[in-house]
């Protein structure tokens, strides 16, 4: 602790504003397996260290993985070196709290080494499955984090969390006369007994068998059901528009919307930082500034971004408490747990309602998607429904169009909200989906 | 950063208990990262790390950490930890190690040339003003410098003890274009192994102004088609067709899993007898070259398939032993932190005979792609997707208008055997590929090829 203070202080003394000091500590442990067999085995230490330094309204980040106090030095100094290049900016830092803080999730490390390994043992075996054709399992992860986060700062901010997490994963493939369709499932949360609820081995096993057989669709535009995993995609896509950022400098779908309807009356779409068992869950951001529940959109009209210190006092706003960090960077803009509201429609009443049509339960290149037009065309799978039942698959088509329009012909929204990382959704009922196959 | 004694002692450690391979990878990396955004210099960002990834092999299962402390102390718990995971009956033969140096023959500019900060940032403010000068539908311009000095020993039980540094540099043009209510934005990248002496010698000028071309045509550009159709890629579009539709599937690591539509193929078929495709991680100045891999393997030209025909995959050391091939110097990792698993470095579509113009002429109805964006594989299935970023439709044998917004959809082999044209022109692009978590610097290229049919993604 002495060696962080003394070098805030080795700032100031070099005629620096501010000094601010992000340090990360992070111990993992992750578990391969396959045939049964533990096939690799990683565990880590690691640590981080951020030197933020700002003077006459400019700021530099200099990182290292030493907090000796004659690195941290150095550090400074390169940092004070870079200023030179800066131009004026607006730049806010949170001051004078303290605080320290664990988020519950002890239980993981309670948990023996063997029971996650049985756990995913367990979880291949049932993703091979006992059915005539038997999956190949490509690998079948465990993995841990524990970690640490500490911001401190010449204004007398001093922060700290603690917590951890863990995660399992299992990807798959069935082979039907020569040709094979995969499937793969994942589940990360804080709480081990909740992933050790999680059947992932036979959710693979089941995505990969729905599809045996799959082939083209006719193009067309069809009314679809999205899968909730698919909604979490695209919500994802959606939420570079929520980037307080990206609507500063035109890039957001959402500049000069607020106040308006700019998507379905359906939908509602919040970020929760103050959920304790989401995984995303936080104490304060990383400008040291309290995590809160921020909704962004109401009945589909937009009501603001997420900001952190330095954007919102550049865009004349407050902030949402939104700022992402790591040792390695400035204040960013993210979400914590960003999630569109359940509904109350059964996805089997969807499909009674839809008759005829598809179901999407994956997309294929979701990085190619183009965030600031909103304009997408992805890689597409999923299932045919004729007369409410699924009636087989299909793969190797694309569905295109744009965000906006896929999110504003909503005709219902599911009850089956789904939550596995950081982003959660149900599934939505859309018309006017553009697929292109054969 | 480590004396070879304490790196010999800390391998002594590793092998003490009967393992069948064990190797260190001792990384320093420094980056520097400067951009450029909303006509200000936003940030600069300096940082560097350093430290060891310890790796050993009992009967095929990896045990792995790695660590920022370089004490004796650290590396010595860290090493009698690993090794004492399992226990074998392996007896390793005792190496005399000598450091084998990578010599600076890969390196765009060997002359050297780091540049200073302030070189650097004026380079960008330069281009932000160009930029703005005449800025047409310009609303926001995004530029970004950076540049990595690695620098890596690997040390292995096998006798390999190697240094290799690789300097990379990279540029980024990013804008966005707006007329009335429509938005687009168009982006450029040039990049090498290398510093910044490779960036003097590209005209950024020049590549500032094809972005800016690039997001006033789509501007205006129809939404693209979709349905199935011919479609040419031309030369200049980059690689990622051939990344996506094969390069993933003949990965070693994929292979051993049975994961690949490629597995036990070798001899087989899996292409038009136009295609071949190679793998050389040894072009001077290409963003996936490298004198070594990351376990120390020296990389070369790699003939993965030859007029049609499966020759070989791509491998690291451990899927190597497991199918029973030769390590191809394709073991790579991010860096000390992540385990080496097979990677692709410079991939391309060897050059036909045909010629550009007659291959366009071929065609009465059907795509153009001009430039190729990014893409995704599921190796199992061998279906792939790419984007087109740049793309124009072919009307009687002619290019005409351009089109917006289209991803292309196929199966890898059945695309690569449909293959009917090849011409005798060529092109690279540069990415970032990203496997297992894990970013590596790739470049991929091919000629002119012609595809008789499939499915274009549009909106229209």
């Amino acid at each position: 602790m002495k060696n962080l203070t003394d070098a805030i202080d080795y700032g100031l003394s070099r005629g620096c504003n501010d000094i601010e000091l992000y340090i990360e500590t992070s111990s993992n442990l992750e578990l391969e397996i396959r045939a049964g067999k533990l096939d690799k085995y990683q565990e880590s230490k690691a640590q981080g260290i951020g030197v933020r330094v700002i003077k006459d309204h400019k700021q530099s980040l200099v990182y290292g993985t030493s907090d000796d106090t004659k690195d941290l030095q150095k550090s400074i100094d390169e940092a004070i070196e870079i200023l030179e290049f800066m131009d004026e900016d607006d730049i806010e830092i949170h001051g004078d709290e303290e605080f320290k803080g664990n988020i519950e999730s002890e239980q993981i490390f309670q948990a023996s080494y063997n029971t996650k390994l049985d756990y995913i043992i367990e979880q291949e075996k049932n993703g091979i499955g006992n059915a005539v054709t038997k999956a190949l399992v490509e690998s079948t992860a465990y993995e841990e984090n524990k970690y640490s986060k500490q911001i401190i700062n010449s204004k007398g901010l001093n922060k700290t969390e603690t917590g951890a997490y863990c995660g399992s994963s299992i990807s798959l493939a069935i082979n039907q006369d020569g040709v094979n369709e995969t499937g793969y499932a994942y589940y990360y949360t804080r709480d081990i007994n909740e992933l050790f609820k999680q059947d992932l081995g036979n959710e693979a096993n089941e995505k990969a068998r729905e599809m045996l057989g799959a082939g083209l669709v006719n193009s067309k535009k069809y009314t679809a059901i999205f899968s909730a995993e698919v909604v979490v995609d695209l919500l994802r896509l959606l939420s570079y528009s929520f980037n307080g950022e990206n609507i500063y400098k035109g890039k957001s779908l959402f500049k000069d919307k607020i106040g308006l309807k700019v998507i379905s009356d359906k939908l509602n779409i919040i970020d929760d930082g103050n959920d304790v068992k989401a995984l995303g869950f936080t104490y304060f951001d990383g400008d040291g500034v309290m995590a809160k529940r921020t909704p962004i959109i109401k009945d589909g009209v937009f009501l603001g971004g997420l900001y952190n210190l330095s954007m919102a006092k550049k865009a004349g706003s407050t902030t949402t408490g939104n700022a992402t960090r790591s040792h390695s960077s400035l204040p960013n803009i993210g979400y914590h747990n960003l999630c569109i509201l359940n509904g109350d429609v059964d996805v089997k009443d969807m499909m009674i309602e839809l008759n005829q049509g598809i179901i999407l339960k994956e997309l294929m290149g979701l990085h190619m998607a183009n965030p600031i037009t909103g304009e997408f065309s992805l890689g597409a799978s999923g299932m045919i429904i004729e007369n409410g039942k699924i009636n087989g698959g299909f793969r190797g088509v694309t569905i295109s169009g744009n965000i906006l329009d896929i999110f504003s012909n909503i005709i219902a929204v599911g009850n089956d909200f789904q939550r596995r990382t950081t982003v959660g959704a149900p599934s939505l009922l859309i018309q006017d989906v553009i697929v292109s196959g054969s | 950063m480590i004396e070879k004694i304490l790196l010999e002692k800390t391998l002594e450690k590793l092998t003490s208990k009967g393992c069948e391979f064990a190797d260190i990878y001792l990384e320093s990396k420094s980056t520097l990262g400067v951009v450029l955004d909303n006509k200000k210099i936003e940030r600069i960002t300096r940082g560097s790390r350093v430290g060891a990834g310890l790796r050993v092999i009992y009967d095929g299962r990896t045990y792995f950490a790695f660590t920022e402390d370089l004490s004796e102390k650290a590396l010595f718990k860290i090493a009698g930890d690993l090794a004492n995971k399992e226990s074998g009956e392996n007896i390793l033969v005792k190496n005399k190690y000598e450091l084998l140096e990578g010599t600076d023959d890969y390196l765009y500019n060997t002359n050297k040339e780091k540049g200073s900060l302030k070189e650097k940032a004026d380079l960008l403010i330069h281009l932000n003003e160009l930029a703005w000068r005449d800025k047409g539908s310009l609303i926001q311009l995004t530029l970004t410098y950076g540049d990595v000095d690695q620098e890596v020993y690997i040390m292995n039980s096998n006798g390999v003890y190697v240094h290799d540094k690789r300097p990379r540099v990279k540029s980024i043009i990013q804008g966005v274009f707006q007329k009335e209510k429509q938005i687009q934005s168009a982006y450029d990248v040039v990049g090498a192994v290398g510093d910044y002496g490779f960036i003097k010698t590209r005209n950024m000028e020049s590549l500032l102004e094809g972005v800016k071309l690039k997001g006033e045509n789509l501007l205006t550009a129809k939404e693209a088609p979709s349905g199935t159709m011919p479609v040419i890629v031309s030369g200049q579009a980059g690689g990622t067709m051939v990344h996506e539709a094969c390069g993933h599937g003949l990965e070693a690591d994929i292979v051993k899993k049975g994961m690949s539509v490629y597995g036990e193929k070798i001899g087989e078929k899996v292409a038009s007898e136009l295609i071949s495709v190679v793998d050389d991680g040894t072009i001077k100045g290409r963003y996936g070259t490298s004198y070594y891999d990351d376990e120390g393997t020296k990389t070369k030209e790699n003939i993965l398939i030859e007029n049609g025909i499966l020759k070989g995959y791509m491998s690291d050391l451990q899927s190597a032993i497991e199918l029973g091939i030769e390590a191809t110097g394709n073991g790579r990792r991010e860096g000390y932190h992540a385990m080496p698993i097979t990677r692709m470095t410079n991939t391309y579509i060897s050059k036909g005979k045909d010629s550009e113009e007659d291959i366009i002429a071929s065609i009465d109805n059907g795509l153009f792609v001009k430039h190729m964006g990014g893409g995704q594989v599921n190796t199992a299935t061998g279906d792939f997707v790419f984007e087109v970023s740049e793309g124009y439709l072919i009307k009687n044998g002619k290019i005409g208008e351009q089109v917006r917004g289209a991803t292309l959809i196929g199966n890898g082999p059945d695309v690569l055997n449909k293959i009917d044209m090849v011409a005798n022109d060529f092109g690279y692009s540069l990415g970032t590929c990203g496997k297992d978590g894990q970013g590596a610097p790739v470049a991929d290229g091919q000629p002119t090829l012609r595809i008789p049919s499939l499915v274009v993604g549009g909106t229209n």
